[in-house]
Parts: C-alpha cells; sequence; structure tokens
C-alpha cells in the first residue's frame, strides 16, 4: 500500500490512529503496531511478508545463539535480497529464463529493509537492551518506513515504542510534515513526472536539442528529490503522529557546494549506512590516499550496485566517485567550493540514472551544445505539457535554490494551520491521480 | 482532553473523504482518472478488512473515495477557477493531468504520446483478395488542422511527423485507396469542436464526401448548410469538468442516394454515433460498424458481403498501433 494512496490516507491511517486513544504499555503497542505493520505489507505484497519474517527469524536467531560467523550471516540476510534483485544477472548469463515468481514480484522495499536488519544487528546500542523475535519483526515492519526507509536506528524505535503518551507537540508536526509531503508529491513531483514520463515510457527512439534536454534533465533533478524527500516528509510524519522521531533523510541537498556535501544531505541515512558498514570497516581515511581513493570508489560502487545491477547505475556510482575523489585530490574548498558548479555536476550526473540505455546517456548528455531543434523529436510532445501548474512548479524549483529561513517555520506548532495544510493537500490528493514514488522499485 | 479533540478532529478529516463516499455517494462521480473496478463486489468493507483477497479492500475503498460527493466538489471548484482563467491567461490553466491541452481561448487539442516519423516500407494488406474493397480514412490531429488556435510555443513546435507518416504512407500504397483528409481540411474554417478532439458538422460532412466520391464516383456532392446543432464538447465536459453549450453550423450533403451501397466500417471514436449520426449516415450507405480490434484478419469471408471496407482512424494511433494490425 503506497502512503499516498487513498487506501492508505483514508482508512488504514485514520484508523490505525486509534492506537492514540488507548495510551497501550510498550509490550501491547508492539503487538498492536507489529500487526498492524504486517497488514500493511500483506496488502500488497502478500505471501512476501515470509521475507520479513525469514529476516526476523535469522535476526534473532543470530542474537540468541550466535550460530553462524558475521560473513555468512550477512549472506544469509541478503539472500532474498539477492534472489529479487540480483538473480537476474545469473539467469542472464546462463541463458536461462527467470522463474515467474522471482520475475512477477518485486517485494516492495525489500533493500531498505535488508539494510535496516544489518544495521541492527551491527548497532552497538542494541546491546543495551534485548529484544523479542515479534519485537525485532515489529522494529522491521514498522509501517511509516518500511517501503523506502528512512533507515532506523535501534534507539529510535526505542524511543518511540516506550512513549506511551500522546504528545501534541509530536502530533502538530506529524500533520505538518505528513500535510507538506503530500503537497510536494502531488502539487510538484507528479507535476515534473509527466514530463520525464514522456522519455521514460515511450519506446521509440527520441532525438533531443538543448532545449529538450535541458527541461528533461531539469525535471528529473526536481521530481526524484521532490518525490523522495516528499516520501520521508510523510514517513517522518507519520512518525510522529505514533510518538516516533524518524531521522531527517534530506538536507536541502541541491544547496551543497561539494559533492561531499552533497551526501551529507541526499538520502543521509543510506550514506550514514554505507559509511559505517562499507567505507570505515575498508579503513575510511586513515590510511594511504591510494587506499583511501579506493575505497571511496568501492563505496560509491556498492551504492550503485544498491540501486540496481545497471550499467547506467553503476556508471552513475562511477561518477559520483570520480568527482568525490577530485575533490580530495584537489581540495574540493578550492576546486569545487561553489553550490551552482555542484548542483550543475549533479544534475547532469541524473542523466545516467534516470536514462535507459548508456547510448540514451550520451545523446542526452551530448544534445545539450545541440541548439537546433528541427531533429528534435522529444519537444513537440513536450511543450503539450508547458501549463500554469507546470511553470509555477518550475518557479518553486528555482526558488528552493536559493538559501532561505522557511517562513512557514513559525506556524509549525499552530494546529490550526497545520489542519488547514492537512485540509488543502487532501483536497490536492483528491484531485491527483498516483504515480508510484520513484524510490519503490529500489 | 485538548489532545483527544485534536485527535478525533485529525481522524474525522482522513476519514471524511471515505464516510463521504459510503454516505453521499455523488450522482455522476467524474472520471478523469482511472475508475476502479470491483468485479462485482458486494461485500460490505468491514467483511473485506478480514478478506483473503487482499485487492478487494483496496478497490472497495478507492472506490468509495472516487465516488465520494466530497471529491466531486473539490474537483468542480478547481476546475471552475481553472477554466475562469483560461481566457485570461495566454497558457494552458489546466490543473489535472489530462489527455488534453489547451491552446488559444481554451480550445482543446489531444496529446499525443509521441512524435516520431513512422516509414513503412512494405504494403498494406496485399495478401487481402479483397483489397480493392479497402479505403483507408485517416483523420488528422486537430492541431494538425487548425493550427492558428494554439498558442505561440506550442503552434512554433507543432508535431508535424504524423503529416509527413501520412504522406509516406500514400506514396508507398499507391495502389490503396486512401483518403486525404490534410487535403480535405485545408481551408481555414473550423472541422473540429472547440471543446472536442472530434470533427463537427463540417469536418465530419467534409470526410464524409470524400467517402461519397469514391463510393458514388457518377454523383456530384455538394455541402450545404443545414441549421444549428448543439456541440457535443464531450471532451471537454469529461476531463474540463465543465459543460459548454455552444452552437454551430449544422450542414448536409446533397443528393441523397436511392440504391445504396453496403459498408463496413472499422472505426475509433469519431463515427460513434454523437460525431458521426448513424440515422443520416443511413441516407447514404448500409453501414455495420465494428471498433479496431487486435484481431483483425483481412482475408475474413464476411468481407464479401459488403462493397467497400472503410478502415477509419485518428492519425497518431493508426501509425502508433492500428497499422500493425493490417500490415503484411
Amino acid at each position: 500500500m503506497l502512503l499516498t494512496s487513498t487506501s492508505f490516507l483514508f482508512f488504514f491511517l485514520p484508523f490505525s490512529l486509534l492506537i492514540n486513544y488507548l495510551n497501550l504499555p510498550k509490550k501491547r503497542k508492539v503487538i498492536l503496531l507489529g500487526s498492524l505493520s504486517a497488514y500493511f505489507y500483506i496488502l500488497d505484497n502478500g505471501y512476501l511478508i515470509l521475507i520479513l519474517v525469514f529476516l526476523t527469524f535469522i535476526v534473532n536467531i543470530q542474537i540468541k545463539k550466535n550460530y553462524f560467523n558475521n560473513v555468512f550471516f550477512i549472506i544469509l540476510l541478503l539472500f532474498p535480497l539477492f534472489i529479487f534483485k540480483y538473480s537476474f544477472l545469473f539467469y542472464n548469463f546462463l541463458n536461462i529464463e527467470i522463474p515467474i515468481f522471482i520475475h512477477a514480484n518485486f517485494p516492495i522495499g525489500l533493500s531498505f529493509f535488508t539494510f535496516q536488519a544489518i544495521a541492527y544487528y551491527f548497532d552497538v546500542k542494541r546491546k543495551e537492551n534485548v529484544e523479542d523475535s515479534f519485537e525485532i519483526f515489529t522494529f522491521l515492519t514498522f509501517f511509516p518506513q518500511l517501503l523506502a526507509g528512512p533507515i532506523v536506528d535501534i534507539s529510535t524505535y526505542r524511543k518511540g515504542i516506550r512513549s506511551n503518551y500522546f504528545d501534541i507537540n509530536n502530533f502538530n508536526n506529524g500533520i505538518n510534515r505528513l500535510s507538506l509531503g503530500l503537497i510536494k508529491k502531488f502539487l510538484i513531483a507528479d507535476t515534473l513526472a509527466q514530463i520525464t514520463s514522456i522519455y521514460l515510457d515511450s519506446n521509440y527512439e527520441i532525438s533531443f536539442s538543448f532545449l529538450s534536454s535541458f527541461l528533461l534533465i531539469f525535471c528529473y533533478t526536481f521530481q526524484i528529490y521532490f518525490d523522495f524527500s516528499a516520501y520521508c516528509d510523510i514517513a517522518i510524519g507519520i512518525g510522529l503522529l505514533f510518538g516516533f522521531r524518524l531521522p531527517e533523510n534530506f538536507n536541502r541537498p541541491y544547496l551543497a557546494f561539494s559533492f561531499q556535501d552533497f551526501w551529507r544531505r541526499w538520502h543521509i541515512t543510506l550514506s550514514n549506512f554505507f559509511k559505517n558498514f562499507v567505507y570505515i570497516p575498508l579503513g575510511g581515511n586513515r590510511t594511504s590516499k591510494l587506499k583511501n581513493y579506493i575505497n571511496l570508489w568501492i563505496t560509491f560502487f556498492l551504492t550503485a550496485l544498491w540501486h540496481g545491477a545497471t550499467l547506467n547505475f553503476i556508471l552513475w556510482g562511477l561518477i559520483h566517485g570520480l568527482f568525490l575523489t577530485f575533490e580530495k585530490i584537489l581540495g574540493y574548498k578550492k576546486f569545487f567550493s561553489n553550490r551552482l558548479i555542484t548542483f550543475i555536476l549533479v544534475a547532469l550526473s541524473w542523466v545516467p540514472f534516470f536514462s535507459k540505455s548508456v547510448t540514451d546517456t550520451v545523446e542526452i548528455i551530448s544534445s545539450l551544445v545541440v541548439f537546433e531543434t528541427v531533429n528534435d523529436n522529444f519537444l513537440p510532445v513536450l511543450v503539450q505539457y508547458l501549463n500554469l501548474k507546470f511553470f509555477v512548479v518550475f518557479i518553486i524549483c528555482i526558488i528552493s535554490l536559493i538559501k532561505f529561513r522557511n517562513p512557514f517555520n513559525q506556524f509549525k506548532n499552530n494546529f490550526l494551520t497545520n489542519l488547514s495544510l492537512l485540509i488543502i493537500s487532501i483536497f490536492i490528493v483528491l484531485t491527483s491521480s498516483v504515480d508510484p514514488f520513484i524510490y519503490f522499485k529500489f | 482532553m485538548k489532545e483527544k479533540l485534536f485527535l478525533t478532529i485529525t481522524i474525522f478529516i482522513l476519514s471524511s473523504a471515505m464516510f463521504s463516499g459510503i454516505y453521499f455517494p455523488a450522482k455522476n462521480s467524474y472520471s478523469y482518472v482511472n475508475s476502479i473496478e470491483t468485479l462485482g463486489e458486494e461485500r460490505k468493507l468491514i467483511e473485506l478488512v478480514f478478506s483473503t483477497n487482499r485487492k478487494e479492500l483496496k478497490n472497495k475503498i478507492e472506490t468509495y473515495v472516487f465516488e465520494s460527493s466530497l471529491r466531486n466538489q473539490v474537483l468542480g471548484v478547481v476546475s471552475i477557477i481553472s477554466w475562469s482563467l483560461q481566457d485570461k491567461i495566454s497558457i494552458d490553466t489546466q490543473f489535472f493531468n489530462t489527455e488534453v491541452f489547451f491552446g488559444r481561448d481554451g480550445n482543446l487539442f489531444p496529446k499525443t504520446k509521441s512524435c516520431n516519423v513512422y516509414i513503412l516500407n512494405s504494403e498494406v494488406g496485399y495478401n487481402s483478395e479483397y483489397i480493392d474493397k479497402f479505403i483507408f480514412m485517416i483523420v488528422p490531429l486537430k492541431q494538425e488542422v487548425e493550427s492558428s488556435k494554439l498558442e505561440i510555443i506550442q503552434n512554433h513546435y507543432l508535431c508535424k511527423a504524423f503529416h509527413e507518416s501520412f504522406v509516406s504512407f500514400q506514396k508507398n500504397n499507391p495502389n490503396l485507396k486512401i483518403i486525404d483528409l490534410y487535403d480535405a481540411f485545408s481551408s481555414d474554417t473550423n472541422y473540429f469542436e472547440f471543446g472536442d478532439t472530434h470533427w463537427n458538422s463540417f469536418g465530419f460532412n467534409s470526410a464524409l464526401v470524400e467517402l461519397l466520391k469514391i463510393t458514388y464516383p457518377e454523383e456530384n456532392f455538394k455541402i450545404l448548410p443545414d441549421g444549428e446543432y448543439k456541440e457535443n464538447n464531450k471532451v471537454f465536459e469529461r476531463l474540463g469538468l465543465i459543460k459548454l453549450n455552444i452552437d454551430s453550423p449544422k450542414y448536409i450533403i446533397l443528393p441523397k442516394i436511392n440504391k445504396k451501397i453496403r459498408l463496413l466500417i472499422f472505426h475509433d471514436s469519431f463515427f460513434d454515433n454523437s460525431y458521426s449520426p448513424h440515422a443520416y449516415l443511413e441516407d447514404y450507405f448500409l453501414i455495420d460498424y465494428k471498433r479496431w480490434n487486435k484481431n483483425l484478419n483481412l482475408n475474413n469471408e464476411e468481407f464479401k458481403n459488403y462493397d467497400f471496407i472503410v478502415f477509419q482512424s485518428s492519425v497518431d494511433i493508426f501509425f502508433e498501433s492500428r497499422i500493425l494490425y493490417i500490415k503484411d
């Protein structure tokens, strides 16, 4: 069930909120939230809930009995991820047809909850307390962040589950974040998606010129940000409604003044995961310069692979690895240290991320120097979508690149303001059709 | 107490769209986005919560929300606001994501999914023994015929690919009877309805004359004014959510035919009764209508019962998909 689907927003969410009337003790809250989350997952994924049961079982048995060595344990946890996300490589290599149960099913959020299970086991704070198996299951399946993160650590969960009182400030902030997330998703991201989907849904050869290529890159750059950050706002908002403070995943990433800064602001929980579980164990930056660069490239290679085992994602990861290496070699403060340059390079790096092939990547980027529109067969289709709503969204995107203090922050704790925002966001949901979030496919 | 009140209000607001659908369903719900099919599901919502068929619960809730009077009211207000802005600004003010866009003064045009030239080297339908009976009536897009009603940018980047595909189709199939509506719709007049992507009475009769020229070559047909009619503007009503009331000149073709020939028409919405009145067409032909479908068999035995088989299609869909149904 998508967090923006009508069945979630107008049925599942209000009924789940009834929990807040009950002032439940911790144990009952765990059972109720776990059951609700399982129901939430089953509604869309059916028997694939067994993957979450499997992960819970493995993590629980390892904590209690310490059966496996760490490498084998991680392989076991990654096994479902490998089957559903990467096994196609082997089937293709061996020229065997992919079994239908793999081909037709992808457990939504698999990459996220697999990583959460790994992070949980290795979290040093885990040993401060002992969760029973159902509590581990509730932690892994907690529905606001189950499908696309943010990846939550155990201390966040423990604080939330212990809070058995209804906190009005949390609730107020929750409504605020939920409403803003819905507005960002339906008004901004989905309007930009109309342009990008012309390319993504096309099944014929498209040729571009500067104008169409620029608009496509611009739209995707902001779509992926507003789409994913909207999802995180919604997840964080819903978390707050239940007393959980989920971690922030974005901090205005397009205001970064270097690639290093960008990765401190973009998909923060995933960046932290790779930093803590790949980069630092490899030696991080406390090694020789050469080894440090190699560590960086390995980390970004794996980050790319996490998004998908395609040449395009690997190219995207390598571009980021390359720029980070440049920054380290040349000293990023001297070399970049410029918001506009960083933004332009980050925007260009999205091209291999979204394009359908490496050839398309080259075509889109090289078209940025083609100013003649005669052979452009993308622009005539795109022009049909350039309406008032699009131009308003375009201006919002430009404004989002300017650093300023959010004028609405002062109203954040006003219930009536938040209620009005909620009503507006519901009206926007009612007048929109739902496009799935980009990050669900990971 | 205050906390519980806040919680209650929030739950009420969130669930209002669904309860509005259960207790106050709209009489005519708008359907500009895909409607949900419940496949005859009669069980109540509470029964479906524990159903093993998990899709039915979601469908049921979505049906309630889609059919709610609250949603209808919101859609109505938004459409009135955006339409009221349309004649004040030279830009499409449409708020919803639909299959159409607005040009100058709110003229409605269909969005195309592609702008690709389809060059077809192999001839069409040559393996059919009925090839001499085939007539192709490819209808241009409204924006190709009435480009002056587009805004400047829309006109500047207007897709020329479909016309090029049509020309190539004509050139590669010199022995086929292909009606050139690009040529027939070339004078500076209205061939399409204002708030619709389909032809008006003049456009329909102009196309019909071209067909009559092939089927009754000995006759000399003329289009004459015949009062007025209310434009359908159905697409605008469905997607713009506002009913337009526009009177448009109506036309008639003379002479009428006494000894009529038999036609089979494979058609899309252009030959629906609203846009091509079937009773009026009976003055010229004995017609059987069939919708385009993928299982079209060009050697169908039925074809021998007809004098002509007409393949009518909108140009974009013809080259994007329908051509494949009849291609060798």
